[in-house]
């Protein structure tokens, strides 16, 4: 990945509503703890950006050890670069970028493509984990289950870079603009692409949706 | 996020779109997100990262595992399949003591021998005593007394089908068994060289001189790869160490009578 800390333009501010967690900054001064890797400053980097890179990479990947994998990789890589981080931009752009690139990189291994075959063979009993368990009405339980596994699913078979553009600006609420930079294309071409995604969704989901 | 994004949105696409944003977040295994922190905190992540190659990228890639695998059971099928007949001694005669790699062995201890002689083994039997060796329906090789040889490799079913031996001092008589088609032996001394397929032969190393002789079938001889030639049955070449041009005649009666008794010895070998 030719990525290095914060190379991406400092977007950072995009809006509330995305899954993981909170989108607020770092302050300088915590920021400027992380490039001494203080535990303190390393911690609170780690509460802030966890929950995004994980759900980034099971949104991207569809399942749950891939996204560990991931969510692993890029922290180690955020430690091994944590001297670089510049202390004056938000390194939530940097952080999603590698994440992404991480999971483009898994998708074209060899070991993703016998992972695929294999799944291809069998249900994918990970979807399940993502509802909660419980509720009122079990009846309406199962049904919400059963649409969000299609969702799922529907988002699985879309191809990866259409797949990165709907996850990036659909699940981690970044705009067109800054989601360029990261998939390596101009915003008009990612807006395209996200139509297409939207369209194809449309398709795989008209019973769903109904 | 840029409301302008999704201003061109056609209903249907907004209807996906909401779906997608309904679905709840995904809650990462508790226990998995606070050793990963605890790492990342402590820098242990680093150790962590270590230890995994250490243990080796294999166990991390299944695919090249199993690659490895089937290519060492193949490599360990080719080399069972590719094991032919061993040497082992056949007969012995006469009363003295063997030097099998410069260990003293009674000729008549046939466990020792035959535990001790095998491929590429040096060999030095007195005067008095012969030792008859063989590779089942491939060859039978006979080391005459008062002789110093190395014994060849025991020969390969699919590579390995050239096999040498060589002969410091005396004599040695060879016959090639059924099974010889496709083997090639060669018999090297300090004066040249002999290639036997399918013959009965003799190859005597004097002080300086070498005499090859043809009972049946063909030899091929010469001092290198280059320079060597056919000698027909109830022929001998004879080579010098000093360099005159080789001499070929017809086989000498002492030579001649050795061959034969030895071709007699070898009806009940193969």
């Amino acid at each position: 990945m030719g990525t290095g800390p914060q190379s991406p333009p400092p977007g950072g501010g995009a809006g509330e509503g995305s899954q993981g967690a909170p989108r607020a900054s770092l302050s300088r001064a915590t920021l400027e703890g992380v490039q001494q890797r203080d535990p303190a400053a390393l911690a609170e980097l780690f509460d802030a950006y966890f929950g995004r890179i994980f759900n980034l990479a099971y949104r991207m990947t569809g399942k749950r050890t891939a996204a560990e994998d991931i969510t692993q990789e890029v922290f180690l890589r955020v430690y091994k670069a944590a001297h670089r981080i510049d202390a004056a931009r938000d390194p939530g752009p940097w952080l999603m970028t590698i994440t992404a690139n991480l999971c483009r990189e898994r998708w074209r291994s060899a070991r993703e493509r016998f992972d695929r075959r294999l799944r291809s063979l069998d249900a994918e009993p990970e979807l399940a984990a993502v509802v909660p368990a419980g509720g009122a009405d079990p009846e309406l339980a199962t049904e919400q289950q059963d649409r969000q596994e299609k969702l799922m699913e529907a988002i699985g078979r879309l191809a990866p870079p259409l797949r990165s553009v709907v996850v990036l600006h659909d699940f981690q609420g970044l705009s067109h603009e800054e989601i360029a930079p990261m998939v390596g294309a101009r915003p008009a071409a990612v807006r395209k692409r996200y139509s297409r995604a939207l369209a194809k969704l449309r398709d795989y989901l008209q019973d769903v949706l109904k | 996020m840029n409301e302008h994004d999704d201003r061109d949105l056609d209903p249907g696409e907004r209807q996906v779109q909401e779906a997608l944003r309904a679905l709840p977040e995904v809650q990462a295994d508790a226990e998995f997100r606070r050793r990963l922190k605890a790492d990342f905190v402590s820098g242990a992540i680093l150790e962590r990262e270590r230890a995994a190659e250490r243990s080796g990228g294999l166990r991390r890639r299944p695919w090249l595992w199993a690659s490895v695998s089937a290519a060492a059971v193949v490599a360990l099928l080719l080399l069972v399949f590719n094991h032919g007949p061993v040497w082992t001694l056949h007969q012995v005669s006469g009363e003295g003591e063997v030097l099998v790699n410069g260990r003293p062995v009674p000729a008549q201890d046939i466990d020792a021998l035959n535990h001790l002689l095998g491929a590429k083994v040096d060999l030095e039997v007195p005067d008095g005593v012969r030792l008859d060796l063989i590779c089942p329906e491939v060859l039978l090789l006979e080391v005459a007394p008062n002789s110093h040889v190395v014994l060849p490799a025991d020969p390969g079913r699919l590579w390995g089908r050239t096999f040498t031996s060589r002969v410091d001092k005396g004599e040695i008589r060879c016959k090639s068994g059924p099974e010889f088609a496709g083997y090639r032996f060669l018999v090297l001394t300090s004066e040249g060289r002999t290639e036997i397929a399918g013959t009965t032969v003799s190859v005597y190393k004097g002080d300086d001189f070498t005499c090859v002789c043809v009972l049946s079938g063909t030899a091929r001889i010469g001092r290198q790869e280059g320079t060597m030639q056919d000698i027909p049955a109830g022929m001998r070449k004879v080579m010098f160490a000093d360099g005159r041009p080789p001499l070929i005649t017809k086989i000498a009666a002492e030579h001649e009578e050795g061959l034969l008794q030895f071709e007699a010895r070898s009806q009940g070998a193969f």
